[in-house]
């Protein structure tokens, strides 16, 4: 099972990063460290002011595989939503846009970083 | 499955597991309490194994407090020892490469004690420099009171020079007037050299039992005679069993210093089960274990080393005019472009297990820019085929990561 983890569509995203780099000035700027290894995302947030909608994003990281796939495919799917709306996102969706099942407790930590670094936005 | 993470925990031998068992089946009751047969053979199991580990280390086992690990026995000497003997701006030293059992106790210790922490620079190679540590111990002169650092790096593998340590601080202290206390972490030394306590001058050495081959949950610290017998060293547990009167308004403490530093029920399977350790090492003879860690470091080292995507970590070279490597138990690398846990996702898929992360040495990872490491660590029952099923692991990772691709299943 462990090696589906790096199946190509999880290794296609970690060779083209969608929305990596950086954005100044930003209306907001979170960052997530995982202490246990290291891996680290720092999320920059362009929003509309009235709606609050995602106007721009693009992320700076470093990490495994899981981390960095994962917040390359969810950048994706976030601009466009309200900062509200990152409520919806969880696991299990994380899975569903990576594909994966039955993630090993020990990765799920990698599979949230960048999703926990959005939504501690407070809204 | 080729297991390459014993510096986490050792697997436990057959001999290890009868111990425990036997002892549950029967020999079980609590130790000192009652006066029928089975808290007497209790009791003798624990004067008997407390006996056996001791010896180990050739210690008395008068010197020996039981704990869970040597993490518990740290902290067992900065509650017992450094809250009771520091005084402000007192110096604690340890070195860039603890392990945090050994840095944070510490750290914090000299938060509560208005202390200073001095953390002892290391070179490129993890190593410790011994005449540039003994100059910046000199320097503080009679404010030094502890030096904390570790005979075995779990991060590099480095023997660090713990003699030559000691007797630095023991010509300082001369010089001060005033002793200066050495803390020498074991954990990763126990398993792998031999250690005697007595020849080394320590005043405080510790180990954790589950990493050379005894279970989890015991450990040791071993104490000089003079800490115990001055009362320098003063209980941090209090309860049952460490006691020889009580009364309502104070409490007189056991006058053996084993008992004094045993508070409540021990863990007395355990002590069974780690004496059973002791025993299966005495007998292979821990001059054998040691040859066979080099040989197996060494084997790691040359093949890990023709590999142009692998950067090892900690030293590979003996140091001038040595007659050996100065690095035991380990070999952790960096791969090159591919993260630490994707590396150990992608071993134990192969059936290779080992230990991705900073394996609790965040200040040296800090320091060399690392952010994270994959480490394979040896015990007696590794052999060069489980090294060599690392390095088809290791291949499986060049492919998948690196190219060329695998083909496409159909």
């Amino acid at each position: 099972m462990s090696l589906d983890l790096y199946q190509q569509n999880i290794l296609e995203e970690l060779r083209r990063p969608r929305h990596k780099g950086v954005l100044e000035p930003a209306d907001y700027v979170v960052d997530r460290l995982n202490l246990s290894c290291g891996d680290g995302i720092k999320v920059y947030l362009k929003t509309d002011p009235n709606t609050k909608t995602i106007v721009e994003l693009a992320w700076q990281g470093e990490g495994c595989a899981i981390s960095q796939a994962a917040m390359s495919l969810l950048s994706d799917e976030v601009i466009g939503r309200t900062l509200a709306e990152l409520d919806r996102f969880g696991q299990v969706e994380l899975e569903q846009l990576l594909g994966l099942e039955d993630i090993t407790p020990g990765r799920v930590p990698c599979l949230m970083l960048g999703l926990e670094a959005l939504q501690s936005i407070e809204v | 499955m080729v297991y390459l993470d014993s510096a986490a925990t050792s697997q436990k031998p057959r001999q290890v597991i009868e111990a425990i068992n036997n002892y549950y089946v029967h020999h079980n009751a609590n130790v000192h309490r009652g006066v029928h047969v089975l808290s007497d053979e209790s009791t003798q199991a624990w004067q008997d194994s407390r006996q056996i580990i001791a010896g180990f280390f050739s210690a008395d086992p008068s010197q020996l407090i039981l704990t869970r690990n040597a993490t518990e026995s740290l902290n067992g000497v900065a509650y017992g020892w450094a809250d009771h003997n520091l005084e402000p701006e007192d110096v604690i030293a340890v070195t860039h490469m603890e392990h945090h059992a050994n840095f944070v106790v510490w750290q914090q210790a000299a938060k509560r004690n208005n202390a200073r922490l001095h953390v002892l620079d290391i070179d490129e190679q993890g190593r410790l420099d011994l005449e540039k540590a003994a100059a910046q111990l000199a320097h503080w002169g009679q404010r030094l009171k502890l030096v904390a650092l570790t005979h075995v790096s779990n991060t590099t593998g480095v023997v660090n020079p713990v003699e030559e340590v000691i007797a630095v601080c023991r010509r300082l202290e001369k010089k001060a007037g005033q002793p200066i206390r050495v803390v020498v972490d074991g954990a990763q030394s126990a398993p792998h050299l031999p250690v005697d306590f007595q020849s080394l001058d320590v005043d405080f050495f510790v180990f954790s039992g589950h990493k050379m081959l005894g279970p989890m949950g015991v450990g040791g610290l071993l104490v000089k005679h003079d800490l115990l017998t001055s009362g320098q060293l003063r209980p941090w547990l209090f309860g049952g069993g460490m006691i020889s009167a009580v009364f309502t308004d104070r409490t007189d403490f056991h006058p053996q210093p084993d008992e004094r530093f045993t508070a409540g029920t021990p863990d007395v399977a355990s002590a069974a089960g780690l004496a059973a350790a002791c025993r299966y090492l005495q007998a292979l003879g821990m001059d054998q274990v040691e040859a066979w860690d080099r040989q197996l470091v060494s084997y790691a080292l040359e093949r890990l080393g023709e590999l142009p995507e692998i950067e090892l970590i900690g030293p590979t070279q003996a140091r001038p005019g040595a007659v050996q490597l100065d690095r035991v138990g380990s070999v952790a690398f960096l791969y090159r472009g591919v993260h630490a846990h994707d590396v150990a996702q992608v071993l134990d898929s192969e059936g290779v297990e080992v230990r991705s992360g900073h394996h609790c040495t965040m200040p040296l990872h800090l320091k060399f820019g690392w952010q994270a490491t994959t480490r394979a660590s040896f015990q007696v029952y590794s052999t060069k085929q489980d090294i060599d099923r690392l390095l088809d692991g290791l291949s499986k990772v060049k492919q998948i990561f690196v190219g060329p691709r695998p083909a496409v299943a159909p």
